[in-house]
């Protein structure tokens, strides 16, 4: 068994011959020294080059994803960043799962992403692998304030963040099924709060809600001045290709104006007065099956 | 409503590959829920048995579970699970 780390280390379990498994050894690069792709290596193997030895491919926090032959002994080549369709791939948290989906005698390759998201794409035969035709599987979750929220209502009926796959057949019908772990945020049981907290939570939410509406007010201020300086009349008339121009003004005039801060350190404050009285984020990790009909 | 349209909107991609579904599976009638998240799962006759168990990462330890299948290769079922072992010990990879 191989599995990666959060560190970047990638570790190997060897059996022991009798059913059970050694003490773990690092997978070292050619320099001798621990093969350390980037943090969060997530690891799956197969055999790319069909010579009878399995070959790794790893995810990884920051988005790159390599192939890395095994050359037996634990020996193996230079890390090999994989694209598709013609561009490097780019998955943050990545996990990848590598298999011959469609039969066709190259492997394919799933490959889970932070925001939720979970492609297929076809492999292209040849010395390295590279893949064509991205496919969506689960579309990536909307980026919302209340995803605690959000999540506790998705995960009824997907996998949320991090979908990590593994292909394999579950119900043993000769077909390969999907499996996906994920990461969930869901909010936990609120606190027993006594009468004096809950009026005190009450009205830190009003004072939340009464700043939230004085800083959005501001902002919609801020945003025609800086559209204003920019030679237009308001925020929605300046064109796409002057938008990242406009945040910059925008940021700099936000950056200047005391009410602004004020008011931003006040909302900072205030989350952090009412935060002993929310539910806390609960760290979840399910497993979902999905069966090949 | 708006609300459904857009969960309606998150679930469709997996149709096209030929996969039903999905569902969360269970150990004991539970949802398998593993620590601090990031599950990772894989299948493996751990237990030489001949039947494929449910192994599991997760990041809290950076520990594995191992899910013993007490049916069928056909109908798995999992009830507890046991830390995957290496060398005598419980194992781990650092987990940050």
């Amino acid at each position: 068994m191989v599995s990666g780390s959060y560190d970047g280390p990638i570790f190997v379990f060897r059996g022991d011959g009798k059913g059970g498994f050694l003490a773990p050894q690092k997978i070292a690069g050619k320099d001798g020294k621990d093969l350390v792709l980037d943090n969060a290596v997530s690891i799956s193997l197969a055999d790319w080059n069909k010579d009878g030895k399995p070959d790794i491919f790893a995810g990884t926090i920051s988005g790159p994803v390599y192939y890395i032959e095994n050359n037996g002994n634990m020996k193996v080549g230079e890390p090999v960043r994989l694209s598709c369709d013609g561009k490097e791939l780019s998955a943050l948290d990545g996990g990848p799962a590598a298999v011959d989906w469609d039969n066709d005698g190259t492997l394919d390759m799933f490959l889970g992403e932070d925001d939720g998201a979970l492609r297929y794409m076809k492999g292209v035969p040849g010395a390295i692998p590279s893949f064509k035709d991205l496919h969506v599987v689960l579309n990536q979750l909307p980026q919302v304030t209340d995803q605690e929220n959000m999540l506790a209502k998705v995960v009824k009926t997907r996998p949320t963040l991090r979908p990590k796959p593994f292909i394999g057949d579950w119900n043993g019908d000769g077909k390969p099924d999907l499996l996906v772990g994920d990461f969930c945020l869901l909010p936990g049981p609120p606190p027993q709060l006594t009468p004096a907290q809950a009026k005190e939570r009450d009205d830190l939410a009003k004072q939340q809600a009464s700043l939230n509406t004085e800083l959005e007010k501001l902002t919609k201020q801020l945003e025609r001045d800086a559209a204003k300086k920019m030679g237009y009349a308001d925020a929605k008339s300046v064109p796409p290709g002057k938008q990242e121009a406009f945040q910059l003004e925008l940021a700099t005039l936000q950056g200047a104006d005391a009410n602004y801060n004020r008011l931003l350190e006040s909302i900072t404050e205030v989350f952090t007065k009412k935060l002993p009285f929310e539910p806390p984020v609960d760290y979840h990790g399910f497993v979902w099956l999905f069966l090949k009909k | 409503m708006l609300f459904a349209v857009a969960i309606a909107a998150l679930t469709d991609g997996w149709l096209s590959l030929d996969l039903s579904d999905p569902v969360r599976l269970k150990a004991s009638d539970q949802f398998i829920d593993v620590q601090h998240g990031h599950a990772h799962p894989f299948l493996a006759d751990m237990d030489g048995d001949g039947k494929r168990d449910l192994i599991v990462g997760q990041f809290q330890d950076g520990k594995a579970r191992v899910y013993k299948n007490y049916a069928t290769d056909n109908t798995p079922v999992y009830k507890d699970f046991t830390w995957f072992k290496a060398g005598g010990v419980q194992a781990t990879v650092p987990y940050g």
